[in-house]
């Protein structure tokens, strides 16, 4: 009868067919992708968590020692170090969030916004904070303040402040009162932002490691059935998705929005508008293009200092298509170059190297028109946080 | 015999003898059962459709999360409800759709579903899904058959509703409609790209090379070539099998195994489930009743006891309309060859053409505003697009402009004195290496005609291969 064969047609299909990485334990075709994601897993993605864990540890004892020697009335010396220990923490993470991928990324970045919330950052509201505490330290919580007013951003305010004003219309309660203890009271806070941050980067490291949450395992291992991750192309996705930070953040932010050269929150065309300059109290914005460029060139080639592994380039060239891995390769060595010319104060070369400055953001996005066009084409990726919609 | 004489003039191009025995075969009753089926299942499917969309969360990517959405001509004034209201007018898609298929208050409840569901598709053109086309048309056809009198909670409520017999050509109907959408996705591939290079099949399939058991060869070039070719075979082919008797039942079995080897390595949603389904209109119109005797099912197998309806032909006005939409359907995705360029680089006419994943494409799309002074402010997609409608935008230079020209607005009555919106494009087609889609020195707010398209990339797509 043909509806029995219908029947048994449709049952052979719903029954044969298997979800896909439920039945394999590797991937069959000639390119190692497993291999692909365990080199980027355990020697480019693991070790930026490992270092970012070690240098936010050290902050909030490096800012311990500042509000210390502020108490004893003796800060010359200590100030700067607290400020390198953040910095150097800072540093690390522009390199991790360059390709945010797994824990950080979950639940619409959570984690990443606790520990590094640029843009978000309300001046205002650490200014409440700064007297608030001061004046009852139990009464203050970082783990029920909004991001805008913890994470690294605000300890890079905190520890660079330009004046002793608040940044509020009316002034916050308590900030009259602060007179000469505002350093310290600065300090403080920032001491304690800065150990919520050192426990966030302590469990985010903790959430990567193989002994941890194993989320090395889940990308080198994805499409088996030791991962959650379905299939190996989808944990490929996963971190090409975090690789786009450098179209949105980097070239649109960091560098159009700060120098004018798009629509910005200052409204300036062709003019710098510094409340759009990441890390603008430090100072420190080109220091974190170089970081964010040169973490993605690890992710494109699988080449660090001291391991070189497949990548994205090895792909690409797996699938037959070398001209186009050389192509993007070349052009984003041609933006670290230009990211390299830059001044190290940013808002110096907004200043006067702006000429470099959109140098740098036209070198970024040569390279963002190959990654949103035939990278993603050539192996069959998708963009992120696309709707996992249908299509015909 | 005037009736015979109009129809033989509607079907001018057959000689007389041919077009008489047309209009006869064509105003003979048949069994309403095929008729009554596809309106049980066509309900069921667009059910199971619409919980699928309700539970997948896609109301609020779709719907809420934009801020701006691309319109069609005429259609400008179509918004969306809130959030919740989306969710509610879904919700009331899902009751109307099994009111479909149970037949209760089918006339309204197929009128209501087929409007509802276009006013989703008319908010935003990146919505934009063949299968959600057809959907809409096979809702209109529906609206105007019977397809409640038999099997139907209607008829038990009205008996006199009942019919065991509706003219053949209501089913022919059906069966255009779904054969358009076979034979013209099937000439859609008729394209160098696919026939020539397998592309884009050869990208979509070396991504999955960890398929089991068959993985390893989607690597493989001629995989993806011979695929390419089996599908436009198939396509154009297939209408011809079922409408063959002795073929009928092997080519849906064939049918059966293309749709589900489409749906597990595409993303088509729905559309294997509605063709596969539709396609049952090409059986013979009892054949529900067949497969209800083999079930064990002979009350419903039953032919209904209602009086037999006399042949008598169409009136002129319904010849009329339903000639009207058989042209615009033929001609409407054909519109593409009278269009100068490729359709998958331009995009014109690429829509209600039945151009079914015939093309990979993505972007990168930022727009340069001049202003008075003649400064250049760049404007990211980003600032008014969700990741989704921005790359369905990249691809599309119609929705390209009318980015622009929002962009344009949006910045005046920010107070900036825009005097041109240009795009810098890079699009990737099928693998190619990113070329400029739009013209950069045009300004798009005003250009009246589309010659800020440029022409496609010169040069044979990639063919991606995975070696040792």
């Amino acid at each position: 009868m043909f509806s029995v064969r219908i029947s048994g047609l449709a049952l052979c299909v719903a029954a044969c067919g298997s979800e896909p990485g439920s039945a394999s334990d590797a991937p069959t075709d000639g390119f190692d992708r497993a291999g692909m994601l365990a080199h980027l897993a355990e020697h480019v993605l693991l070790p930026m968590q490992a270092t970012f864990a070690t240098r936010a540890a050290a902050v909030p004892a490096a800012i311990a020692a500042h509000c210390d020697a502020l108490d004893a009335g003796q800060p010359a010396a200590t100030l700067e170090a607290a400020r390198a220990a953040g910095n150097a923490a800072i540093d690390a993470w522009e390199r991790a969030d360059t390709l945010l991928v797994g824990p950080a990324a979950m639940d619409h970045a959570k984690l990443r916004n606790e520990i590094y919330a640029w843009p978000l950052l309300s001046p205002c509201e650490l200014d409440r904070d700064v007297a608030g505490r001061w004046a009852d330290p139990a009464s203050y919580d970082v783990s029920t303040e909004l991001v805008n007013a913890r994470s690294l951003t605000a300890v890079e305010y905190l520890l660079y402040p330009t004046t002793s004003d608040h940044s509020c219309v009316t002034a916050p309660t308590g900030w009259d009162t602060l007179g000469a203890d505002l350093p310290r009271a600065r300090c403080r806070l920032a001491q304690a932002i800065a150990t919520d941050v050192a426990a966030k980067a302590a469990e985010l490291h903790t959430a990567w490691r193989p002994d941890g949450g194993d989320y090395v395992g889940e990308l080198a291992r994805a499409g088996t059935s030791a991962s959650t991750i379905p299939s190996a192309q989808e944990a490929i996705n996963r971190i090409s998705d975090g690789m786009f930070y450098v179209d949105k953040m980097v070239k649109d932010m960091k560098l159009a929005e700060a120098a004018g050269i798009a629509l910005n929150a200052c409204q300036t065309v062709q003019t710098p508008c510094v409340r759009e300059v990441e890390l603008r109290f430090s100072d420190r914005a080109t220091f974190a293009l170089r970081g964010n460029l040169d973490a993605l060139r690890q992710a494109l080639t699988g080449t660090t200092p001291i391991e070189d592994g497949p990548a994205f380039d090895d792909f690409m060239r797996a699938l037959g298509q070398p001209e186009l891995a050389d192509r993007m390769i070349a052009k984003l060595d041609a933006a670290i170059a230009a990211a390299a010319a830059l001044p190290d104060s940013f808002l110096t070369a907004l200043d006067t190297d702006y000429a470099k400055v959109v140098a740098a953001h036209a070198a970024v996005r040569d390279f963002t028109d190959d990654l949103k066009s035939q990278f993603l084409t050539v192996l069959a990726l998708e963009i992120p946080n696309d709707v996992a919609a249908d299509n015909d | 015999m005037p009736d015979v004489a109009y129809i033989s003039k509607g079907v001018m191009l057959l000689p007389r003898p041919l077009a008489d025995r047309l209009r006869a075969a064509a105003i003979a009753h048949v069994d309403i059962a095929s008729l009554a089926a596809f309106r049980i299942i066509f309900g069921a499917v667009m059910f199971v459709g619409i919980l699928r969309f309700l539970t997948t969360g896609w109301i609020e990517p779709m719907y809420g999360e934009p801020t701006w959405f691309f319109k069609y001509p005429g259609f400008a004034w179509v918004e969306p409800w809130s959030a919740t209201g989306m969710y509610i007018h879904y919700g009331v898609l899902a009751a109307l759709a099994l009111a479909i298929a149970l037949g209760v208050y089918f006339r309204v409840a197929i009128v209501l579903f087929t409007l509802g569901f276009l006013y989703t598709q008319l908010i935003d053109v990146t919505n934009y899904l063949n299968h959600h086309y057809l959907v809409v048309l096979l809702g209109i056809l529906l609206a105007f058959l019977p397809a409640h009198a038999a099997w139907s909670i209607d008829v038990r409520r009205h008996p006199a509703l009942a019919r065991a017999t509706v003219p053949a050509w209501f089913v022919w109907l059906l069966r255009f409609q779904v054969g358009v959408v076979y034979v013209f996705a099937g000439l859609a591939k008729a394209k160098v790209d696919w026939l020539g290079y397998g592309q884009p099949l050869n990208l979509w399939l070396a991504a999955r090379s960890e398929t089991p058991l068959v993985g390893s060869l989607f690597g493989e070039p001629w995989v993806a070539l011979a695929m390419s070719w089996a599908g436009f075979l198939f396509d154009t082919t297939i209408v011809a099998w079922l409408s063959w008797a002795r073929t009928r039942i092997a080519a849906y079995v064939v049918l059966i195994g293309f749709h589900g080897v489409t749906g597990y390595l595409l993303n088509i949603g729905m559309f294997p489930v509605i063709m596969t389904s539709s396609a049952l209109i090409f059986f013979s119109p009892s054949w529900p009743r067949r497969v209800l005797r083999a079930l064990g099912r002979e009350r419903w197998a039953a032919p209904i006891a209602a009086t037999e309806a006399r042949a008598t032909s169409p009136r002129r006005f319904v010849v009329a309309m339903i000639a009207g939409y058989v042209i615009v359907q033929l001609a409407l995705p054909l519109r593409h060859l009278v269009l100068p360029g490729n359709v998958l680089w331009n995009e014109r006419g690429i829509r209600f053409a039945w151009h079914v994943v015939v093309r990979e494409k993505h972007g990168a799309v930022t727009f340069i505003a001049e202003l008075a002074d003649h400064k250049q402010l760049e404007i990211p997609a980003h600032n008014y697009l969700t990741p989704r409608q921005d790359r369905e935008m990249s691809g599309q230079p119609d929705l390209i402009v009318q980015l622009a020209r929002h962009i344009a607005e949006d910045l005046r009555e920010r107070g900036y004195q825009v005097t041109a919106i240009r795009a810098r494009t890079a699009v990737s087609l099928n693998g190619r290496a990113p070329a400029a889609m739009i013209d950069p020195t045009i300004d798009l707010v005003t250009a009246s005609t589309e010659r800020w398209v440029l022409p496609e990339p010169a040069g044979p797509p990639p063919r991606v291969t995975i070696w040792n």
